[in-house]
């Protein structure tokens, strides 16, 4: 047998991968050569333990890590603009590293030149107003995102976030109207009620108050409403709290106040 | 990944028979991987009381409050009692649903729960709610009865409309806002003396009442459009903090006392 071949041989010895003929033979030939025994039995073993010592797997925490930040992402994604994303992505990659080195070389160059030209306070400023837009943007986003959790408590959360913004865009509007209408909680509801009143010139809110009298049941909510009606004199409310007043159960103090923002309406 | 085929938790379904009323009674053996977690229920007629204690199950009793018993049959006729309270309990997660078929009947609840449970209860008509000494977020809504807590760290946020509502929290979530309303009755709430608060509280009819310190915050100037004509007015929120300030405490109501006090004791 040729020394290659036993080499081979040896190392399936090792692991236990030979018919026991082969593996007396080859035990044979490396006590002639002058290992012992006890020598061969030692080197096997400590190949068997390397075998069977379990390969580390990621640990529980950075598991916990690994989906937390997974969550993010996905959470950006579906926030962000998703097509966008993918489109730069193939781009990118439709690029050699070498023409990406030039790329970046390029655009540094290009950023250069322009902020030359354009002076170093200017896009300072403009980074800022950036900046400042962006964070607004992303409360927004959380504002939203809160206003739609299963806890009552977030959700007062982000309608007392909305008090906080000098000004509340369309959606924002729109969803504080959604709640003002259909949140599980009355107390909710009052909340946004008072979030939107701040915004009572804006046409949609004032369009969205008056079509909100109807679905309230919390007397609270109905008497804040009359209270608010009266005060913008808004007399397109007056036949909303008319079919309220229809209503056998409607609680003694809130059909006291209602009766009296008709009649002032009308 | 072995805890997503470990089941939630196990039911179980027992009937107590007691000699003179119609209760039935839910246990749920709660896995420690559903503590913290949060009970769902809403009673269509009746009363609910929850109060937590340091254990792994949960237990809802329902009781009949007029027992059928109490009829007379009629002469030489027994009355085979049939089973008239069914309560199911669906469990997703941490989340436990309970639900009860009463069939028009007021059912009063007894429920224990592990003290680290979040409650989100309703009871529709004819009950109070009370809850004592649970660690967690806590909404109630009770239109027509009182709610109660006593004992809770955590947060609550109650809305009654002919209900009182009194609470006594011993310690406070301190990022989360809480919030009392009750059109007809008294919110009375007791708070730790050293809790960081902001408050907003206002009641047309009834008065305010407090032994805090309360630092006022100046009203803020609200603009309205009426017609064509600007109009500044000052909101009608009266507006403060406690200590050094901290999330919002709504405190409204309409005919209603609102009083808010240190805890002195735990009820």
């Amino acid at each position: 047998m040729k020394r290659k071949d036993h080499r081979e041989k040896l190392i399936d010895l090792l692991h236990g991968n030979l018919s026991p003929e082969e593996e007396k033979e080859i035990i044979a030939g490396l006590e002639r050569s002058g290992m012992s025994r006890q020598e061969i039995e030692d080197l096997r073993s400590v190949s068997r333990l390397i075998d069977e010592t379990p390969s580390p797997g990621p640990s529980e925490r950075m598991d916990k890590r690994f989906y937390t930040m997974l969550e993010e992402e996905k959470k950006n994604s579906l926030l962000g603009e998703p097509e966008i994303k993918t489109k730069k992505l193939s781009f990118v990659s439709l690029l050699t590293p070498g023409m990406r080195i030039a790329a970046g070389i390029a655009l540094f160059l290009l950023g250069w030149f322009t902020s030359g030209w354009f002076g170093s306070s200017t896009p300072r400023d403009r980074q800022i107003a950036d900046l400042s837009g962006e964070i607004k943007q992303l409360k927004e986003t959380l504002v939203l995102t809160m206003m739609q959790q299963s806890s009552t408590v977030e959700r007062i959360k982000a309608v007392n976030m909305v008090s906080e913004f000098e000004t509340a865009d369309s959606l924002i509007i729109e969803r504080l109207i959604g709640v003002l209408n259909h949140d599980s909680n009355d107390n909710v509801r009052l909340l946004a009620l008072e979030a939107l009143v701040r915004y009572s010139s804006v046409p949609v809110v004032r369009d969205g108050l008056i079509g909100s009298i109807g679905n309230q049941t919390s007397p609270l909510v109905q008497l804040r409403l009359a209270d608010i009606m009266l005060a913008l004199n808004e007399k397109r409310a007056a036949p909303e709290f008319q079919k309220v007043l229809q209503d056998a159960r409607l609680n003694y103090s809130v059909r006291g106040k209602m009766n009296e923002t008709v009649i002032a309406l009308l | 990944m072995m805890k997503k085929y470990f089941p939630a938790a196990l039911i179980l379904v027992a009937i107590s028979l007691a000699a003179n009323c119609q209760s039935e009674q839910l246990v749920i053996n709660l896995s420690p991987y559903s503590v913290p977690g949060l009970l769902v229920f809403e009673n269509p007629k009746g009363s609910i009381k929850v109060t937590g204690y340091e254990g792994n199950v949960l237990l809802a009793t329902g009781t009949l409050r007029f027992s059928d018993t109490e009829k007379p049959a009629g002469s030489n006729m027994r009355r085979i009692e049939q089973k008239t309270v069914d309560i199911t309990a669906e469990v997703n997660g941490n989340k436990i649903t309970l639900f009860c078929k009463s069939t028009g009947k007021t059912v009063d609840f007894d429920i224990k729960v592990p003290r680290n449970f979040s409650l989100k209860l309703k009871s529709l008509d004819n009950g109070t709610v009370e809850i004592f000494n649970i660690n967690g977020e806590i909404e109630v809504e009770n239109t027509n009865g009182d709610i109660s807590l006593g004992n809770i760290s955590g947060s609550a946020v109650l809305n009654s409309v002919y209900g009182k509502i009194s609470a006594a929290f011993r310690n406070v979530n301190p990022d989360s806002p809480m919030m009392f309303t009750s059109f007809e009755g008294d919110i009375e709430v007791a708070l730790p003396g050293s809790v960081n608060a902001g408050l907003r509280l206002r009641s047309e009819n009834g008065e305010i009442l407090s032994d805090f310190d309360i630092k006022p915050v100046n009203r803020q100037s609200v603009v309205t459009k009426v017609d064509n004509t600007l109009v500044y007015s000052l909101e009608d929120w009266v507006t403060g903090t406690i200590n050094k300030g901290g999330p919002e405490y709504i405190f409204k109501s309409y005919n209603g006392n609102i009083i808010l006090k240190k805890k002195t004791d735990l009820l």
